[in-house]
């Protein structure tokens, strides 16, 4: 099946897909022209912001530490304020900060700090892992089943094409596990883990990856777990547990955004024969059926990264964030004149939808019939798709040398 | 599609620190030029790989992170049009593109050259990726934040 064959656009004519491109080309060139010093100050605000709460946070712990210890009231308030500080500006700086920048959203300013090529940001996954795993194979092959890591983390079954195995049935603890250690799910994350099981992974490679893995996150330890607390003297175990907390709550808050990306009902997954030598109007398309948004205030935006524009992310990921709400106005009208879905709804709902799918998918698809509304009238997979794993580099087809011998006309006469 | 496929399920995934890192298979061939097996050839820019350059901001040269200011070299033409086909490299890296191009005959980094060619290099703070409208198309490069433009003979 190609990805003309997506039953969610067979209805629309080749001209009308290349038409939709067209339209969204040109959103793209009138947002890219027209940034300015507003969209600059928005994110020297947000910086200036987040450093403020940051700097804040450790304060108040400080405070909390060297309070006199008859005021325990005092004590344990300021601690407990100096760690929500410091868990909302961990989410600031690696949702709405960290990730827009290395998507060189804010390049265009020729800024030498906020740049994608120098940011590096609070978190145990090195930026320059990050920039490979997420900016290149998650946005170039989204959902795309043996491709995306991001479809599971290579410990959950996300979808029903994926081959069950026994210890999927693990999978409502894992993913428990992964929500609470995501910081660190994330830094293994360009690792490979399905190769390095396969020992397909070049070992060079791997031991490179796992000792710039090792600085990064011994030096947040370092900061988090020695050096702050050091400074706190006496009261070094409670700003431990403090900047633990703070961790924590971020750790627990992206899980939960990144989780609704893509696994609500509506998100498609694809498959690599879908995705072959597609144009650029068609991979427009593969991002916004791939990917999930959830709507809410102004505030809950930010401090999702704006992911909760995931639609509008997948399409221009290297447009300033603050522009998504006007963007999300026009291709929500686009998707409506042309009849392709347009996946939203609120956080907890797309939350819930993903966590029925964990929870669903732990088991086999024979004993759990439809398990998730994203089928919509097609009849689901009964029996899971041979292993969708990676291949070895001698199992992978050739290229095709005959440039432009598919063509969704031809698929059509095909039909 | 299907080499950006093998790519990603191959080689090239370059995280070192900078231009003195460079993976030993890459000398003598620059990166944007090499296939999942890390073999290549000078005349051809291998499409995934020009992808992988501008989506995980690697330069086309080393493979290794970019940093502060890019480097966009093309023809004077591309340069006019602010569309370049080679992704951006470090200002280090520049020659390793500028020298098979000035020196070379026939098609060289996706280029027909000739001693009539004409060079430039745009020193920029980003660019954006103007992905082809058409299957065979090219993945263009545009500079957003241009710093300076040298014309080469």
């Amino acid at each position: 099946m190609a990805i003309a064959d997506v039953k969610e656009y067979t209805h629309l004519s080749a001209e009308q897909v290349e038409e939709l491109g067209a339209r969204l080309d040109e959103l793209r060139a009138r947002v890219e022209a027209s940034r300015d010093a507003d969209d600059a100050a928005y994110i020297h605000r947000l910086i200036k912001t987040q450093r403020g709460l940051a700097l804040a946070g450790r304060v108040a712990m400080l405070a909390g530490a060297y309070a006199p210890k008859r005021h325990r009231r005092l004590r344990t308030g300021a601690t407990a304020t100096g760690a929500a500080l410091l868990g909302l500006a961990k989410i600031l700086e690696n949702m709405e900060i960290g990730h827009n920048v290395m998507h060189g959203q804010w390049d265009w300013m020729n800024d030498p700090e906020i740049h994608s090529s120098t940011w590096e940001w609070d978190t145990a996954q090195p930026a320059e892992q990050w920039k490979h795993s997420h900016n290149y194979v998650h946005h170039q092959f989204t959902n795309v089943l043996g491709y995306d890591n991001d479809i599971g983390y290579g410990i959950l079954r996300m979808a029903r094409e994926q081959k069950w195995h026994p210890a999927n049935l693990g999978q409502p603890v894992y993913n428990s596990l992964l929500a609470l250690l995501f910081e660190w799910g994330v830094a293994l994350h360009d690792l490979d883990v399905e190769r390095i099981r396969k020992l397909e992974k070049d070992p060079q490679e791997m031991k490179r990856q796992l000792k710039q893995i090792f600085r990064k996150g011994r030096n947040q330890i370092l900061k988090d777990y020695i050096v702050y607390p050091a400074l706190s003297g006496p009261a070094w175990r409670t700003t431990l547990k403090a900047n633990a907390a703070a961790n924590l709550t971020r750790n627990l808050w992206s899980y939960v955004i990144i989780f609704c990306g893509h696994f609500p009902d509506g998100a498609l997954h694809f498959t690599e024969e879908q995705i072959e030598d597609e144009t650029r109007a068609e991979w427009y398309l593969r991002q916004m059926l791939g990917a999930a948004n959830f709507d809410g205030s102004r505030t809950l935006h930010i401090l999702s990264g704006s992911l909760g524009y995931q639609i509008e992310h997948h399409l221009f990921p290297d447009l300033p964030s603050n522009r998504y709400p006007e963007i999300a106005v026009e291709v929500r009208a686009l998707c409506e004149e042309y009849g392709i879905p347009y996946t939203i709804g609120p956080l907890w709902k797309q939350y819930g939808q993903a966590l029925r799918t964990i929870t669903l998918l732990s088991l086999p698809n024979s004993v759990t019939g439809h398990g998730s509304e994203k089928y919509g009238e097609i009849t689901p997979p009964t029996a899971e798709v041979a292993d969708r794993g990676r291949k070895s580099d001698s199992e992978r087809p050739s290229r095709r040398s005959e440039l432009g011998g598919w063509s969704r006309a031809g698929a059509s006469a095909r039909a | 599609m299907r080499s950006l496929l093998a790519a990603r399920r191959g080689h090239g995934s370059p995280h070192a620190s900078g231009p003195e890192d460079r993976p030993d298979h890459l000398i003598g061939l620059p990166f944007v030029c090499t296939g999942p097996d890390g073999r290549g050839d000078l005349a051809e820019l291998h499409r995934a790989r020009v992808v992988q350059c501008a989506l995980s901001r690697v330069c086309a040269v080393c493979a290794q992170t970019l940093d502060r200011p890019l480097h966009l070299v093309g023809t004077a033409a591309e340069a006019d049009d602010n569309a370049f086909r080679l992704p951006p490299a470090h200002a280090v890296c520049v020659d390793a593109l500028l020298e098979p191009l000035r020196t070379g005959d026939g098609v060289v980094l996706g280029h027909g050259v000739g001693p009539t060619s004409r060079w430039s290099v745009v020193v920029t703070g980003g660019f954006d990726l103007v992905r082809p409208e058409t299957r065979d198309g090219l993945h263009l490069f545009r500079p957003n934040a241009v710093l300076e433009r040298r014309d080469l003979a």
